[in-house]
């Protein structure tokens, strides 16, 4: 074994990391080399120095710290009832357009809607990305009613949404000058598929579209 | 942990409280900062209990944990070379003022508490100037008694770059310790 053989040991030697043939072969090399000895007497004071440090304690207020912190990290309770949203099928769907169409029909007797007119104030196109909206009546829609942007809240937690956009007109079921809040259990469409949302940091998040189904 | 897992928040302060001291003593000394070690291990424990559910019970929960605070004093240590306000070469510049000022002030035969505290605050320093992957290395080693498996576990490098890295780190510091050693005379 040479010197350069033997610095590389030192390390793991001074851990009693090595093999027993590297063990024996370092010490016969140290046992004949002096500047050998001298650099690992001088590491060895080194690792001493380092591991005899006095430790840093923890503040005595720490644990206290970290579970306030904890504490904030936890979503606020539900202030309502949380919904379960669902998917509408085709049926029940048109069930509730039909009810929606009435009433829009109640609403307003503009004198400048046809019936499409009225349907399409009733349940106006989505203005955010999503499916089509249909003006035809007699087209079928997935939902009557949908919103744009909206913001959400993490899982279990009571959240609101804000219509950024809201049925035009005065046949609309909203009133379009009032902002109009959701309660709201969030969900991500993935594939076209609602799944529920997980690993959402806590606090508010905001949804590109939102979707309201009976 | 599976109960700190299940939201008991008893459970989860008897894990505070059993790990504070190392992951304190593991962050203090990797930044030399005693102040930012306090914010920084809080920051370690809310990730802890955020992630608490990611936690494989089959692996030991202190790799697990040192891990995180690794990786978050690893963030800060790069953050601070970025903002410039800590650099290697001026730590260094300190450690050798400071081996100065010890030389300077030492009685022969006569160690007095202040040197003590100064060697060790100028090891602390000299740690400081090994850089960042071979000083994780070296403190989790010396200073927390990690075995070289447990090492290469938190810090996710083959078990030979462990002993690579730790003895790469001894040899640096010693260079830089070797007038102080030499002086103190540590027998």
């Amino acid at each position: 074994m040479n010197c350069r053989q033997a610095r590389h040991l030192f390390s793991s030697y001074w851990d009693d990391e090595v093999t027993q043939a590297e063990r024996e072969a370092l010490e016969r090399h140290l046992g004949g080399c002096e500047r050998c000895r001298t650099s690992y007497d001088e590491l060895a004071r080194t690792i001493e120095a380092v591991s005899t440090l006095p430790r840093h304690e923890a503040s005595p207020d720490l644990e206290r710290r970290v579970l306030e912190a904890v504490r904030r990290t936890r979503p606020a309770p539900d202030l309502l009832p949380s919904v379960q949203p669902r998917w509408v099928y085709a049926p029940a769907a048109a069930a509730v357009l039909a009810l929606a169409v009435f009433v829009g029909y109640q609403l307003g007797s503009s004198p400048r809607g046809t019936d499409s007119n009225r349907l399409a104030a009733v349940a106006p196109p989505a203005t955010s990305q999503g499916p089509a909206h249909q003006e035809d009546s007699g087209a079928a829609i997935e939902s009557p009613l949908r919103t744009v942007a909206g913001t959400a809240s993490a899982p279990g937690s009571a959240a609101s949404g804000r219509v950024a956009t809201t049925a035009a007109g005065t046949d609309s079921l909203f009133d379009p000058s009032r902002d109009i809040d959701f309660v709201l259990d969030p969900v991500v469409l993935y594939k076209g598929r609602p799944r529920p949302v997980t690993g959402v940091p806590p606090g508010e998040t905001r949804g590109q579209q939102v979707m309201i189904t009976f | 942990m599976a109960r700190a897992a299940e939201d008991d928040e008893r459970a989860f302060g008897e894990i505070v409280r059993r790990y504070q001291g190392r992951v304190t003593n593991l962050i203090s000394r990797l930044l030399n900062d005693r102040i930012c070690s306090d914010d920084l291990a809080q920051e370690v424990f809310v990730r802890v209990y955020v992630h608490r559910r990611n936690y494989r019970r089959g692996s030991r929960f202190s790799t697990w944990l040192f891990t995180i605070a690794a990786n978050l004093t690893k963030n800060e240590i790069r953050r601070r070379v970025r903002r410039r306000n800590w650099f290697s070469l001026e730590a260094l510049q300190e450690v050798l003022n400071d081996s100065t000022s010890v030389l300077a002030d030492r009685k022969e035969g006569h160690e007095t508490g202040l040197e003590r505290e100064q060697l060790r605050e100028a090891v602390g320093r000299a740690i400081q100037t090994v850089p960042e992957k071979y000083r994780l290395a070296l403190v989790l080693r010396d200073i927390e008694g990690l075995a070289y498996e447990d090492i290469a576990q938190v810090l996710k490098i083959p078990g030979g770059t462990v002993r690579s890295r730790i003895n790469r780190a001894r040899l640096m510091l010693k260079r830089k310790l070797l007038t102080l050693l030499k002086t103190e005379g540590m027998s």
